[in-house]
């Protein structure tokens, strides 16, 4: 070989070797849940190749308050609804019910009761939730009263004429959209403040999509034939959350009317107390 | 010099192709198992794997009582029960003790305040007298109520208590140990990294856990409590643990240990320097798989709760 011909060999394997030494730092790095992703557009996959949804999400619309498009009331920013269309497809008695309820939602929110929220208004109130995404089971577990939805990936049913405040999920994948049937309801949540309702026949499908490693496209199909005309879809984006550290805190609605006894304070006065500091 | 560049790429192909599919590899676990001939499969993180379903359905005392405190308190139930005091004697307890330890194989003796050595909490004198007054007057005033019965989340370790029609679902996302609990819907996520826990002014009604693997027990720090929850619980017959208050500053460690395929031992350390004289342990074994085709079911607890209602005659809810 000519002093020429090892020099270029010389430069060309040292570029081998420090591209060799980046590739083997960047797979001792590799995590399987993204931080701060946003300069990637790669979509972070599971080993089973499906989009991996594990990690803090939050929505932001005013959908919890009203679903369709409104003005600003006092606390409550105005908003552009997430009903495709904004027309909710009442059947006549139904409509007259929704106005009932939104004249008294005041009382009459399940919420003002802490009562839990249900689907699919549990998934766009403005706290933020973590999906646990596992190969046979997905669990979202929620700030909001700690409640949690099972979305089982399994291939198993809904359970029959049982109801339940946050229904029943059976998920599977249509490429990389989970696509969930959502079913056995009961009839007290509402889909916002507002008073939209359903009955306990609703089902719901649900579609996750997602628009990059930090956003899925949240699509709900409504069907209720004893409330609705016909089937009608809301959508709306889900927003992964990207603080260094952020985690679900408590929403505990019921501990704001309850006393407590705080744990410096005796039961009956005269009793000692701890001793002073 | 291209030979060693070669055998330099194939020796890296080879170690990133290990690390990637098992990064126990790369981070250098101990493996090491408590019983020679089993070990628990590894998920993809290197976790071993508990993912499923889990009962407890044993009852055991927590506590060595006196006689005399034992009789004290049963007085105590009967003024406020009536002479059948229903799930709050101790028949009732010796009973289901009984009953379930035949289906489900329970060590011996290994239940109960293991530290110190006396099997009994080393509560500081003055909060001693205060729980005891919870204890003996339970129904006094709103406040003294269990935050688990008025459907406010149960605390840990309270919330791994003995449970005849509840259980425990645990799930690992990559990097996370997950606990759903089937009562009153709780859960707690425990991450696997190095995270720092919430600052001193964010409590949580569960508690803010950070958790490790050694081997096969999980480590779990439970910081970052509130002090509305009691440590330990007042199920079937335990009603003389009533009113196990405890300070923000309560500091609990957690060890859940893989005894086999089915069973998980546990072992909780509790540190509170304004009500206990000396940190304190407890053992029992918390979870046994459930029965195959066991189902977990959605529970409201607040939405049908009629306690307090029931209780002290109101109707806020």
């Amino acid at each position: 070989m000519s002093k020429l011909e090892r020099g270029k060999l010389h430069r060309t394997s040292h570029k081998v070797l420090i591209l060799l030494i980046a590739t083997l730092l960047s797979a001792c790095g590799a995590s399987t849940e993204p931080t701060n992703n946003t300069a990637s557009d790669t979509v972070p996959r599971t080993p089973e190749g499906h989009p991996d949804f594990n990690g803090v999400w939050q929505a932001l619309t005013t959908a919890s308050w009203n679903i369709q498009d409104h003005n600003a009331q006092k606390g409550v920013p105005a908003g552009q609804g997430i009903v495709d269309g904004n027309e909710i497809p009442y059947q006549e008695w139904a409509a007259a019910q929704q106005q009932e309820n939104y004249q008294n939602r005041a009382d009459l929110d399940p919420l003002h009761k802490c009562y839990l929220p249900g689907v699919p208004r549990i998934m766009y109130m403005p706290y933020p939730f973590r999906i646990n995404q596992t190969s046979e089971l997905t669990a979202i577990t929620f700030e909001y009263s700690h409640a949690f939805r099972w979305i089982w990936t399994n291939g198993t049913e809904h359970p029959e004429a049982l109801e339940f405040w946050m229904a029943d999920s059976r998920g599977h994948w249509e490429g990389d959209t989970l696509v969930v049937s959502v079913a056995d309801f009961n009839n007290q949540t509402w889909f916002d403040r507002a008073g939209n309702f359903h009955s306990e026949e609703m089902t719901l499908v649900e579609r996750y999509s997602p628009m990059g490693p930090n956003h899925i496209n949240y699509e709900v199909t409504v069907e209720d034939p004893k409330v609705f005309t016909r089937p009608w879809t809301m959508s709306t984006v889900l927003y992964r959350r990207l603080e260094e550290n952020v985690q679900t805190l408590d929403y505990e609605c019921l501990e704001f009317e309850e006393p407590f006894l705080p744990w410096d304070e005796v039961p009956v006065p005269g009793m000692p107390g701890p001793p002073e500091q | 010099m291209k030979h060693i560049l070669f055998a330099l790429i194939a020796l890296s192909i080879l170690f990133i192709g290990i690390a990637g599919n098992n990064p126990a590899f790369v981070l250098g676990q101990d493996s090491s198992a408590t019983d020679e001939s089993w070990e628990p499969n590894r998920l993809a993180d290197g976790q071993p794997d508990i993912q499923g379903i889990y009962i407890n359905p044993w009852v055991f005392t927590i506590e060595n009582y006196t006689d005399q405190e034992r009789e004290e308190f049963q007085q105590a139930m009967i003024e406020h029960r009536g002479p059948e005091t229903g799930a709050y004697d101790f028949d009732w307890l010796e009973q289901s003790t009984t009953e379930r330890r035949a289906d489900y194989p329970y060590p011996d003796n290994f239940y109960g305040v293991s530290k110190p050595p006396s099997g009994r909490i080393p509560w500081q004198d003055w909060a001693f007298q205060k729980k005891k007054y919870l204890s003996h007057h339970p129904y006094e005033k709103r406040e003294f109520f269990d935050s688990r019965i008025r459907c406010l989340p149960a605390g840990t370790p309270r919330g791994f208590f003995w449970s005849f029609y509840n259980g425990w679902q645990i799930l690992q996302p990559p990097g996370h140990v997950v606990i759903l609990y089937e009562h009153n819907h709780l859960y707690r996520v425990i991450p696997l990294d190095d995270s720092p826990h919430l600052g001193k002014d964010i409590n949580l009604w569960m508690g803010d856990s950070r958790g490790r693997w050694e081997g096969n027990t999980l480590v779990v720090d439970v910081t970052n409590l509130t002090d509305k929850t009691w440590v330990i619980g007042e199920l079937g017959g335990e009603g003389i643990h009533i009113g196990s208050f405890h300070s923000e500053d309560i500091h609990v460690v957690e060890r859940f240990t893989i005894v086999d395929k089915d069973n998980i031992d546990y072992e909780v350390t509790i540190e509170d320097p304004n009500v206990f004289t000396e940190p304190w342990s407890m053992k029992y074994r918390v979870f046994t798989r459930a029965p195959k085709d066991y189902v977990l079911f959605e529970y409201a607890c607040h939405e049908g709760n009629r306690t307090m209602e029931l209780t002290f005659g109101d109707t806020r809810d």
